[in-house]
């Protein structure tokens, strides 16, 4: 039975799905690049270096659980990223975003969402993909 | 920050970013290959080794980081594109270029606002 309701509900399933991925895969990139950095820039054991390069190969895996192409996944991912480097150095710099960071983030954002959630024409939409 | 970078580094952390964004797309296509496309395990272990160099490459980079990185955002969005083009053959469609347009114009102003 597919009422309209359910066939909302299942988008929006769909949707946070995809969003989780995305905010997963920039974890694992910033947090294996980070591990990286701590062996060769900090002097920590390889042992962390060893991790981080687990990490960032598991970053890789993630976006083959997205439903569409590969090179709009990563352009889509692209934009995302952008508010995480923001959120970033927020937290791990100090740097507190201001007036125009955040601006340029929600701008980036709406072009991954422009790029990966409008239905084309003769595609099914991200959220109607298995 | 951006004047700093500008004036102390600018070419090479420009080529470090657009190395930086081929090896993490190129190890990513790899590991794509192998579990998307059912590859070999081979090219799936080469991307992981490639995603790893990947790692390595920022610890290159002469200046600190902050906003830096989001610029990199912008150089990312157009490789991944371009990667489609040659690689997978894969024409942009219109909403990829206008959306790859809007999050790059968001990443330029994070860059060169002036502050």
């Amino acid at each position: 039975m597919t009422t309209p309701e359910r066939r909302r509900i299942i988008r929006a399933k769909k949707i946070s799905a995809t969003l989780l991925f995305f905010f997963i895969a920039g974890l694992c990139e910033i947090g294996g690049g980070y591990l990286v950095w701590l062996w060769l820039r900090e002097g920590m054991s390889w042992i962390i270096g060893s991790l981080g390069g687990f990490v960032l190969f598991l970053y890789g895996i993630v976006p083959t659980f997205q439903p569409s192409y590969f090179h709009r996944i990563y352009a889509a991912y692209g934009g995302i990223f952008i508010i995480m480097a923001v959120f970033w150095g927020w937290l791990f710099e100090g740097i507190s975003p201001d007036k125009f960071d955040i601006i340029g983030a929600a701008i980036a954002i709406a072009g991954a969402i422009i790029i990966y959630y409008t239905p084309r024409k003769g595609e099914k939409a991200t959220w109607q993909k298995k | 920050m951006a004047e700093e970078v500008v004036a102390s580094g600018i070419p090479i952390t420009l080529a470090l970013f657009f190395a930086a964004a081929i090896a993490e797309i190129g190890g990513g296509y790899l590991v794509w290959l192998w579990l998307r496309e059912k590859k070999t395990v081979a090219l799936g272990a080469l991307g992981a080794i490639i995603l790893f160099v990947y790692g390595i490459i920022p610890t290159l980079q002469p200046a600190e980081f902050g906003r830096v990185y989001a610029a990199y955002g912008g150089i990312f969005i157009v490789s991944a594109i371009i990667w489609g083009r040659i690689v997978d053959k894969k024409k942009p469609d219109k909403y990829e270029i206008i959306g790859s347009m809007v999050a790059v114009i968001g990443a330029l102003i994070i860059f060169y606002a002036p502050r």
